[in-house]
């Protein structure tokens, strides 16, 4: 299979304009910018296409630092700044067109925004193990008033979704568990 | 100068396959601004990555949309096959060509289909979606699903299709290509069908590209961009040609689709001629440690599927970047200074798929 040679380059944030507008005067462009949460650390990846070839930038922060937007090199970069805003609540600085958290509607705010604490249990697959722990851990007083629609933005959330439902007593935690081993049957089966 | 209002555009509106919303800002019938808002159809997807196994994830992915829904599952799996190191046999690559260019026929007939409703022509509508149940009955013979097939896994292809019943396929294509090209005539030849499409919701190439652009939006406005040039799985053995054409408006990206049609028609050909008799799948062992930016061509672009992996059997991250999210930029350039009666149209001239832009 051909696979594709993927250069990845770790810069910082004060040097993320610089590079950019390189990658920019050499006629690349721009295919996406992506976050992942990895641990206390948020990746930002800047993807780009150079005559059919891939490179990627990375710029690493914790989350609250505040990144330049590249927009005025880039200006598609846009909604991918408005978008990790939205979901991570990571800021940028001088996004050209600056939707100021409307662009996607959550009933949660940033809600991929994780504590680094809980992500290690999920990404050991204790899905349910975790649904028990955020029953205990999510106050009654905190939990927003929801209507039906959004439930389903706050079904994004994943296991926020299965406790707040538990404490408003439109269900359990053990149906949601039925429910993942009906799933889990299936899949074997 | 007239009066400013701001006329709320969907979610809900019959023109929209799936919820997005649009604030347009008018002057008198003029839109002076459009401002986009989602998050209807948020299904966490990419969240359940680090719940689920990495091989049983393809079912997930598949899902994230329902048109190019085996174009996601290849390209999810493209990711987990490079970070693993996997050699997918060739039999399986040329396969994932051949669904994938259905999958292109069936969402490009599907899409002529909503263009012609958006602009009220109804019986060119069930046209479009008479030829695509032929398109989505091979599938359904080949795969055992007519939209989800649930045929690709990491390491190869669940289903093998037969080379005589390849070559029957490619014999009834021929029936199908006839009807494709009546059709296409009506899109691009009838005066009251250009009259709603031609210059109207124009992107100038510099536009499309420095928007970001993917796919037919693309394309359509002379760049010559399509990742299947690229080489990835069997279209490194295959010929292709991008399909441009330099109008920038929606009649050039109607164009585009149309003539890709035909070029889907002659990949599953190539197919049927090359295909070796190799296995189909390899096995596949262990947990995928590291990154890869998957890319793949999907009928509306390209589209991105990045996958991270730390060894053990849940992924760390998997994100899509889909080619409607890369078209929003361009879709509100090419709304500023429109008429309202045009908005359905070019909305529809992208071909938003919601659900893939918010998996």
């Amino acid at each position: 299979m051909m696979k594709e040679t993927q250069q990845t380059r770790v810069v910082l944030a004060a040097d993320l304009l610089y590079e950019v507008k390189r990658l920019s005067d050499r006629g690349a462009r721009m295919i996406q910018l992506g976050c992942t949460q990895d641990g206390e650390v948020f990746e930002l990846n800047y993807s780009f296409d150079i005559d059919g070839g891939f490179e990627n930038i990375r710029v690493c922060t914790n989350g609250n630092e505040v990144i330049p937007s590249v927009s005025n090199i880039y200006l598609c970069s846009f909604i991918y700044e408005n978008e990790i805003h939205d979901l991570y609540g990571i800021t940028f600085e001088g996004i050209a067109v600056d939707y100021k958290g409307t662009l996607i509607k959550t009933a949660k705010l940033h809600p991929f925004r994780m504590d680094p604490t809980e992500m290690k249990k999920t990404v050991k697959g204790k899905g349910k193990l975790q649904a028990k722990t955020l029953k205990e851990e999510v106050p009654s007083e905190s939990v927003p008033e929801q209507t039906a629609d959004q439930e389903i933005q706050t079904d994004a959330t994943g296991e926020v979704f299965k406790a707040v439902e538990s404490i408003e007593g439109r269900g359990n935690i053990e149906t949601v568990e039925k429910e993942e081993d009906r799933e889990d049957k299936k899949e074997a089966e | 100068m007239g009066k400013r209002i701001v006329v709320p555009f969907g979610p809900q509106h019959p023109v929209l396959p799936e919820p997005i919303h649009l604030d347009l800002v008018l002057e008198d019938e003029r839109v002076i601004e459009a401002i986009p808002s989602i998050g209807y159809i948020h299904r966490g997807l990419e969240s359940l990555v680090t719940k689920r196994d990495y091989k049983n994830y393809v079912f997930v992915a598949e899902r994230i949309c329902g048109i190019c829904s085996f174009i996601h599952s290849s390209g999810y799996c493209q990711g987990i096959e490079a970070v693993m190191e996997i050699d997918v046999p060739l039999r399986a690559q040329y396969l994932r060509v051949f669904w994938s260019e259905l999958s292109r026929m069936h969402s490009h007939l599907l899409w002529l289909g909503c263009y012609a409703d958006s602009f009220g022509f109804e019986n060119l509508f069930m046209n479009a979606w008479r030829i695509r149940e032929s398109v989505l009955d091979i599938m359904e013979e080949t795969s055992g699903g007519r939209v989800i097939q649930g045929s690709c896994k990491v390491g190869g292809v669940r289903r093998d299709v037969s080379n005589t019943r390849l070559r029957e396929i490619v014999r009834s294509l021929e029936t199908i290509e006839t009807q494709i090209t009546e059709l296409t005539e009506v899109f691009l030849n009838d005066s009251t069908v250009m009259h709603r499409t031609k210059g109207v919701g124009v992107l100038s190439e510099s536009d499309a590209w420095k928007l970001g652009a993917a796919g037919p939006t693309l394309r359509g406005s002379g760049i010559k961009s399509d990742i299947r040039t690229t080489g990835y799985g069997a279209y490194e053995f295959l010929k292709m040609k991008p399909v441009v054409h330099h109008g920038g408006d929606c009649y050039a990206r109607c164009m585009v689709r149309a003539d890709e049609l035909h070029s889907s028609i002659d990949l599953i050909r190539q197919v049927s001629d090359q295909i070796p008799d190799t296995e189909i799948e390899v096995k596949v062992t262990g947990g995928p440690n590291g990154e890869y930016f998957s890319r793949v061509e999907q009928p509306r672009g390209e589209a991105v599927h990045y996958v991270k992996g730390d060894g053990s059997k849940n992924l760390v991250r998997h994100r899509v970047r889909t080619p409607t999210c890369a078209n929003i930029p361009p879709l509100l350039t090419m709304l500023a200074g429109c008429d309202l009666s045009d908005v359905p149209v070019i909305v529809l001239s992208i071909d938003p798929c919601i659900s893939c832009t918010e998996r």
